[in-house]
């Protein structure tokens, strides 16, 4: 039973979609409203026959205005006298039924929760909640339970089936299933199209026919029909008794056979662990002495029983294991490569590159594996020039290559083993079945298929444990790679990094040169604007931050000049300082104005290429 | 099918019952489901009922829980009615709780007789309700078909 339910529905929805029985209700209660008292209405009820109006033994009805589909409402079961399997936790038990809720409604004002069936009956006289008595509205604060948990809670309830005899106990969503369908002791009506009784589903046999005729009991001549007979022996049927030879028990004739198969206390009877070795046969009664007195074979007769339980499984295993086998060889087969797959054991498939080929047939099977193996993993990568001589021979293999190697590993083995007698009709069995079982239809040189697989599996355990190691391998090379490639990348950062110092040791020696000629034209009275102007801009770009703020000095005035010379060179870096020294040595060489105008060009000053550190074929670092 | 609804729910409540109930109720008779006997008992010393057990009697419709229960004191040699200003000497109540209009369908046995073990324990006036002789000369009415003028909140 789910309780997927529709939205709730107002009063005016009732009466939109309702069912022919309750339209009139539902108009009633529109016209009126209040509810009627539909419960009380006289029973119609005819087996078989679907409601037309609420029958004395039928479940509550609801009035349509719940919400709840006809579905959900008739289903044959009346939920409230269900018998449970287990103690219900008292929060999911109506308050008004002490049953767990069906159809749960909550009060939106309050959050109560009841049964539909049973809030219904209580607004019958009040238009309140039952708990708390706040004024209810039925079209209006009533909604259906949508909490999850709840519903989920009350589905998985385990109840036990309503039908007299059956002793199935599901959770309570599956039980309208089960009684609707699958319940043999659910009434049904009679095959027989003439007859209007009902009769259990398990005795609704066509072949059957039908049992409502009425028969005389052999031995009371009593007149009943003929499916109450059984019940009739066990229960009334008083004529015609034997007695029992045994115990002398005056019992129904019908059921003597049985008395002295199963329960007559003075029969002579075998002790039950008797396919255990026990001799011991007496009296039903000594026996049942014997047997509670510990009959000495009773701990055989549970080896044995364990032995067979034992053996069972192990056959299903046995089975399971086979169809597995054949799935994996069906896989391998036809999953594994369309064209190299088809030639089997053999090693001749035509799929392959030649090159693998050849390293297949000249390697022993297990090196030959492992170079394959090698192989497809190189493969993944991309080709890059580092790896290339490893790549180039192998770009044919694919993955049933590794099987190919495999089942060449397997004959092998099966060529040196003797071929079992289990063999002939494993390999008729494998004959039926389209899929090809390489282990049977060769000679099989294990002793079982547990075993088969167990080899297997190490086969496999130990190429993973290759694969794993040539991955580390791999890894190694791999960071081995990159680390020389950084070593590359570093020396160049340097070289770059030592050339930039070099052109700000340019820069700063100019710009202290150009304010040495700019003090001593000051001294001398005339200082040309264009050569000024030009002497800055040079500094100012090539400096970069090292003489940014020398920069700035030019721009405001000559009469500075010669004191921010000075403090430059005071508190500079060691660049600035071996600038001053360069500066000192050209003071020393160069001579005034004439010199200076070729000392603009940078690239092609003297002494700082002395000791420069800025070209050349080895760079060095910084 | 009423009768059905009372029957399970009556049956729920006596399985309930016979597992246990609260101290000072016991369960005297449930031999069918349209009558039974309760014994309560007034567990704190209020002097006006120390020592007594009283009988109940439920009578139940068919409308159980819907309708309320028919519920009296009844009168034995060992059992005598509590006196109380709203129980009459007959052993009618007065309590809306067992009136149409102040019973609810998820009131039950066991709520009715702790309801009215707190009514007594309540209790400090030694009388009966006015009018009483009255009333119990003259009424031939069942308990549910008495009009009472519910007027007490104390209780």
């Amino acid at each position: 039973m789910s309780f997927e339910m529709p939205p709730p529905n107002t009063p005016e929805e009732g009466v939109a979609a309702p069912t022919p029985s309750s339209r009139a209700e539902a108009r009633r209660i529109l016209v009126s409203g209040v509810p009627s008292t539909i419960y009380d209405s006289p029973s119609s009820s005819s087996g078989g026959s679907r409601r037309s109006s609420v029958a004395d033994d039928a479940p509550y009805q609801l009035p349509s205005r719940w919400g709840h589909t006809q579905d959900q409402t008739e289903p044959g079961i009346d939920y409230q006298a269900l018998d449970y399997a287990q103690q219900v936790d008292e929060a999911l038990l109506c308050p008004i039924c002490h049953t767990p809720f069906f159809l749960p409604m909550t009060t939106k004002t309050c959050g109560h929760t009841f049964c539909a069936s049973c809030l219904d009956r209580a607004l019958e006289t009040q238009h309140a909640c039952p708990i708390d008595r706040r004024p209810l509205d039925i079209s209006r604060d009533i909604s259906q339970t949508r909490t999850r948990v709840i519903l989920d809670q009350l589905d998985r309830l385990q109840v036990k089936c309503p039908n007299i005899g059956c002793e199935y106990v599901c959770s309570r969503e599956l039980l309208h299933a089960h009684v609707e369908r699958y319940c043999e002791y659910t009434l049904i009506r009679c095959p027989d199209p003439h007859c209007d009784e009902t009769i259990c589903r398990k005795d609704a046999r066509p072949e059957n026919g039908c049992l409502h005729h009425v028969t005389l009991c052999p031995y009371c001549e009593m007149a009943l029909t003929f499916n109450d007979l059984e019940r009739h022996y066990d229960q009334e049927c008083t004529g015609q008794e034997a007695e029992c030879p045994h115990c002398g028990a005056v019992i129904v004739r019908h059921r003597l056979a049985k008395h002295i198969a199963t329960d007559c206390r003075e029969v002579e009877t075998h002790c039950k662990f008797r396919s255990a070795g026990c001799k011991q046969s007496a009296r039903r009664k000594d026996i049942e002495e014997h047997q509670k007195d510990g009959c000495v074979y009773e701990a055989i007769a549970k080896l044995m029983q364990a032995r067979e339980e034992d053996h069972k499984i192990i056959n299903e295993l046995k089975g399971r294991l086979n169809a597995l086998d054949g799935r994996t060889r069906h896989l391998e087969r036809y999953g594994g490569g369309g064209g190299g797959g088809g030639g089997g054991g053999g090693g001749s498939s035509s799929g392959l590159g030649e090159s693998s080929a050849h390293a297949r047939a000249a390697a022993s099977p297990s090196s030959g594996r492992t170079t394959n193996t090698l192989n497809n993993l190189n493969r993944m990568q991309p080709p890059t020039s580092g790896y290339a001589d490893v790549m180039e021979a192998n770009q044919n293999i694919t993955l049933d290559d590794l099987f190919e190697t495999f089942e060449n590993e397997n004959n092998h083995h099966i060529d040196s083993n003797y071929s079992s007698p289990r063999a002939a009709a494993a390999a008729m069995a494998s004959e039926a079945s389209p899929i090809p079982v390489t282990y049977n239809s060769v000679s099989q040189p294990w002793e079982s298929a547990e075993e088969y697989m167990l080899a297997q599996f190490e086969a496999m355990e130990a190429k993973i444990e290759d694969l794993r190691k040539m991955m580390v391998e791999l890894d190694g090379r791999h960071t081995m790679r990159l680390v020389n490639d950084t070593m590359r990348m570093n020396e160049q950062i340097a070289e770059l990094g030592s050339k930039v110092g070099v052109l700000g040791m340019h820069t700063t020696w100019l710009m202290s040169m150009q304010r040495q000629s700019r003090g001593q034209q000051s001294g001398a009275g005339s200082t040309p604007g264009n050569t000024r102007s030009n002497i800055t801009n040079t500094g100012g770009s090539s400096g970069g931050s090292g003489s940014g703020s020398d920069g700035t000095a030019d721009n405001r005035g000559n009469e500075e000049g010669r004191n921010r010379t000075t403090t430059t060179t005071a508190g500079g870096s060691g660049l600035s300082r071996m600038a001053t020294q360069t500066q000192q040595d050209n003071r020393n060489r160069t001579d005034g104005e004439g010199a200076r105008g070729r000392y603009l060009n940078t690239s092609d000053i003297p002494p700082l290429r002395r000791n420069s550190v800025g070209r050349g074929e080895n760079p060095p670092r910084l | 099918m009423p009768v059905q609804f009372a029957a399970k729910r009556l049956g729920k409540e006596l399985s309930k019952i016979q597992n246990g109930l609260p101290p000072g109720i016991e369960l005297v008779s449930a031999d069918n489901l349209e009558e039974w006997f309760l014994d309560i008992k007034v567990l704190d010393n209020n002097p006006l009922y120390l020592n007594e057990t009283y009988r109940l009697k439920f009578r139940f419709s068919q409308s159980y829980p819907i309708e309320p229960p028919e519920v009296v004191f009844v009168k034995q040699a060992d059992r005598p009615i509590p006196i109380h200003p709203h129980i009459y000497s007959n052993g009618i109540i007065c309590l809306d709780l067992l009136g149409q209009q102040g019973w609810s369908p998820v009131q039950s046995v066991e709520s009715v007789c702790m309801s009215l073990q707190s009514m007594l324990t309540g209790n400090t006036k030694n009388e009966r309700p006015p009018g009483d002789e009255e009333f119990v000369r003259g009424n031939k009415q069942r308990p549910k078909d008495i009009e009472f003028y519910y007027h007490d909140n104390t209780v």
